[in-house]
């Protein structure tokens, strides 16, 4: 039987990965990616206790949360020092 | 009624005049700045003669009109409105102001015609106008006080209006700080009002004035006796008369309106305004009596060795008021705005007279300089001898049947020591026919004793835009004391007028039982130490000049005197020695040096440093690494975490 | 079997997450990102969260990582090999420690209580109880996400587009 706990004990775990891999790496899109982990675990307790209250408001939030990791993305992507100093292909 | 309903546009028409000529009046033809100024303030005179008539045509115990706009100021149990109020008293204020007022405006068309700053004075003549007419109709204290330091203002704007004269600035500065010590006195004796009646308004408050305060108990006597230290400083009473013969400096028009006729008279006005509440205080009464009394006497000896033409007349002026706040110490109010209104008429033709001898004297204003000017200035000469004689009290001139009421009343009166007040009043009496005869024979007969030949020549009579104004008031002081003839039954024309606002309960509002011998007796002594006065001043200059330079030339006591009078008994000096000097002192050594600079400069000191201390303490957390932020984040969420978990658990 | 799904994504995706943060190359890490995206998208549908877990797949799997791909191998970015890692175990082992610090109380929000799951009602998490949610009580927020999406859009293209002539 899967208890809400077991969900709050893996989202624990994903969330702390998230924050090691924050604190350890230093390349920013590898940094970038471990806050799409933690993210994640936040979303994964957000749905959790949204099906163990029966209120789908968290199925909402959940959805907002992606809206911000997608612009969070974007800009974070062209932020990156050498794709706006160096772009390879002379493209765009 | 058309007059009465129309009120409100007595002091709003010279707000007007003030507006224009205040904001435009540099673009406007000088023509158009006079013909606004003297438009308005006659257009107000009008009104105010229309809202006479209908006073005058009620009926004696109705002659009360409340005109309320608008309700101006409401906090809790607070209530003050922007009301006016028409009685017989503030009648008779209306009618001297606007009549007096509007005379002299025409008359500072021709005094100021040739002066820079036309449309500022004419503003500011204006502005004076609204803030009196505001003082003198408002319905309740606060008003009072509006148009009080309105008048204020505009009396310290207009005495430094020749703002580039050190001087003249001095003056008003002066003037400004003397009258708000009074105004202090004023305010607080407004809020211990409303602290004791809960209302400012005139008609809430006097007519339970009576049942609510004790006779003689401590509020009454110290409501009035703030509400006097107000009036002196207005009306320039020891011990704060010392601005009113600075005030000289300002131009001789504003003299006549400002500092002689009107603005001086609001202590006088103020005091017969809540008569109620001074009838009930014997003490202060008592007070009153005897700073008027003092003031007449000491202020008319200063008078008497003063060489500038106006620095007499306004010694004059500070002992007449002193005669006027006698009258209401000792209960007379009728003599006392009897007095202020034939005081308008001829202070005010005094003041104007001696304003057309410096206009014709080039700006010169020592009478030492003058002389004989009588052949040359015909109209002026006539007018002001005619004012001269009223104000030294020969029958039957204005000035003789209000100071001998005064006389009288003190005389009778119930206020201790009110036989003292006799005599200096009757001593004072002949001081000033001394002083004011003085001043004529100086200035008009013997010879001309200018040195300037430029000035000897183009010595010449003013202009008819001055002189009318000279011989209308010339005119009222002449027939202005046939308003309070004495003796005859109704003949008191003023004193019926005003008796309804002076008749209170427990008073009987009849006149003194008083013998026709008496009368005539305090008559004579009173006119006989006029004639005296008349006689001695002609003696010593006009007769006989030489006698006077003997006299003093034998030294002993009469120079001494003679010095200490010249000097104005020393009390500038005595005032900057007790309080100016130690006042600059504590300011500089103990509000500058020490406070401002090591208390005050110190905290805001120390806050800085104290600040860049802490900063330099916390700079070395902001390492600029990404990374060691992140730390902090994380330690701050698992302080966070730990915390609630130490919350959760102790449940 | 319903235990059984949960270790298994579970253990994956932790696995996964794992590998993500660990490997030296971004895309690597990229691609184990992924895995765990799917992976948690099937614990949401196991929480019949069927709208998000479809989401889950499309945005953030798809979307999202796709960027992050495109990204790294757009512009080859390396991790040079041992230049921090190796550098640094002192900063390592306390970033370690205070994640551990941060689990302890990450792992009792239950509050020590076991929580159980209720039935869900009928039509819970479907596509379109959600929409309507999002189209009627959040449409405000809705709205918002999508300015804030397209000041993202209009942000990146400023940023990359000013600094090339």
């Amino acid at each position: 039987m899967i208890t809400v706990n077991h969900y709050i004990a893996l989202s624990a775990v994903l969330f702390v990965i998230g924050v090691v891999g924050v604190l350890t790496r230093r390349n920013i899109i590898i940094v970038m990616m471990s806050i799409e982990i933690m993210l994640n675990a936040a979303n994964l307790l957000l749905v959790t206790f949204a099906r163990q209250s029966g209120d789908m408001t968290g199925h909402v939030f959940v959805f907002m949360v992606m809206a911000v990791a997608a612009a969070e993305a974007a800009r974070g992507a062209c932020d990156h020092p050498r794709v706006v100093q160096e772009p390879r292909d002379g493209g765009y | 009624m058309w007059g009465l309903e129309h009120i409100w546009w007595v002091p709003i028409l010279p707000l007007i005049g003030a507006t224009i000529n205040g904001l435009v009046g540099h673009l406007l033809s000088k023509r158009a700045v006079g013909v606004v100024a003297v438009g308005s303030t006659g257009l107000s005179f009008l009104v105010a003669l229309a809202a006479f008539g209908n006073i005058l045509g009620l009926a004696p115990d109705q002659r009360v009109y409340e005109s309320v706009l608008f309700t101006w100021i409401q906090a809790g149990s607070f209530t003050a409105e922007a009301a006016l109020q028409v009685d017989p008293l503030s009648a008779v204020f209306l009618m001297v102001v606007t009549g007096v007022g509007f005379l002299i405006h025409v008359y500072s068309v021709g005094y100021m015609g040739h002066e820079a700053g036309y449309p500022r004075y004419f503003a500011y003549l204006n502005l004076f106008m609204f803030s009196m007419l505001l003082l003198i109709l408002g319905a309740n204290f606060l008003l009072m006080f509006i148009g009080w330091e309105g008048v204020g203002l505009c009396s310290y704007l207009l005495i430094g209006y020749y703002y580039e004269k050190q001087s003249a600035s001095d003056a008003g500065k002066k003037a400004f700080v003397m009258n708000r010590i009074g105004d202090f006195g004023f305010l607080l004796a407004i809020m211990w009002i409303f602290w004791t009646f809960g209302s400012i308004d005139y008609t809430t408050v006097f007519p339970v004035a009576h049942d609510k305060l004790a006779l003689g108990g401590l509020a009454v006597t110290g409501i009035t006796l703030l509400l006097f230290l107000g009036a002196t400083g207005k009306s320039a009473q020891i011990p704060l008369y010392t601005w009113l013969p600075d005030a000289m400096e300002g131009p001789t028009p504003v003299s006549a309106l400002i500092h002689a006729a009107t603005m001086v008279t609001a202590g006088v006005y103020m005091v017969a305004r809540c008569n109620a509440l001074f009838n009930l205080a014997p003490m202060t009464m008592m007070i009153v009596a005897l700073i008027g009394a003092t003031t007449a006497i000491f202020a008319a000896t200063m008078g008497l060795y003063q060489f500038d033409i106006k620095r007499v007349l306004a010694y004059s002026t500070v002992s007449q008021l002193g005669y006027m706040f006698l009258a209401c110490g000792v209960g007379a109010y009728v003599a006392a705005v009897f007095h202020v209104m034939t005081h308008a008429f001829f202070k005010a033709c005094l003041f104007l007279g001696s304003g057309s001898v410096i206009h014709g004297m080039s700006g010169e204003q020592d009478m030492r300089q003058m002389g004989g000017l009588g052949k040359k200035m015909p109209m002026t000469h006539a007018t002001f001898l005619i004012s001269t004689l009223a104000i030294a009290g020969i029958p039957p001139l204005a000035g003789f049947f209000s100071k001998d009421e005064i006389l009288l009343s003190a005389f009778l009166g119930h206020t201790p020591g009110h036989l003292l007040y006799w005599v200096l009043a009757t001593i004072a009496a002949a001081v000033t026919a001394f002083y004011m005869f003085r001043l004529y024979f100086m200035t008009f007969t013997g010879e001309l004793r200018a040195e300037d030949h430029h000035v000897r020549d183009h010595v010449h009579e003013s202009p008819n835009v001055m002189t009318m104004p000279l011989v209308i008031l010339a005119g009222l002081a002449v027939v202005g004391g046939f308003l309070g003839l004495p003796m005859i039954e109704g003949g008191h024309a003023l004193k019926n007028f005003l008796d309804p606002v002076f008749a209170q309960p427990g008073h009987a509002a009849g006149g003194h039982d008083v013998s026709v011998g008496l009368e005539l007796l305090l008559m004579g002594v009173s006119v006989g130490m006029g004639v005296l006065g008349i006689l001695t001043a002609r003696y010593y200059y006009s007769v006989k000049p030489e006698a006077a330079v003997e006299l003093l030339n034998k030294g002993g006591m009469i120079k001494s005197i003679y010095t200490l009078m010249q000097n104005k008994y020393y009390v500038d000096e005595i005032y900057d020695a007790l309080i100016v000097k130690p006042i600059v002192a504590v300011s500089d050594k103990g509000l500058w040096r020490f406070f401002d600079v090591k208390v005050v400069d110190g905290l805001v000191n120390f806050a800085a440093t104290f600040f860049m201390g802490l900063g330099s303490m916390f700079r070395t957390a902001h390492t600029g690494l990404t990374r060691s932020y992140a730390y902090a984040m994380v330690f701050g969420g698992v302080f966070l975490a730990g915390f609630w978990l130490f919350l959760s658990s102790g449940k | 079997m319903e235990i059984l799904m949960f270790n298994l994504l579970g253990g994956l995706s932790v696995a996964l997450a794992l590998g993500a943060i660990i490997s030296k190359r971004p895309v690597n890490s990229a691609i184990n990102l992924i895995g765990t995206m799917f992976c948690l998208a099937g614990l949401f549908a196991m929480q019949d969260a069927h709208l998000i877990a479809a989401l889950q797949v499309l945005v953030y799997a798809g979307a999202i990582m796709a960027l992050f791909l495109f990204v790294i191998m757009l512009l080859n970015v390396r991790e040079k090999v041992g230049a921090e890692s190796r550098r640094q175990p002192y900063w390592q082992l306390l970033a370690v420690v205070s994640a551990g610090a941060l689990f302890v109380p990450l792992v009792t929000l239950g509050g020590g209580k076991i929580l159980k799951f209720k039935e869900a009602a009928s039509g819970f998490g479907t596509t379109a109880a959600v929409g309507r949610l999002l189209y009627t009580d959040y449409i405000l927020p809705f709205e918002i996400a999508s300015v804030l999406l397209l000041a993202a859009l209009v942000g990146a293209v400023i940023l990359t587009k000013t600094k090339i002539r």
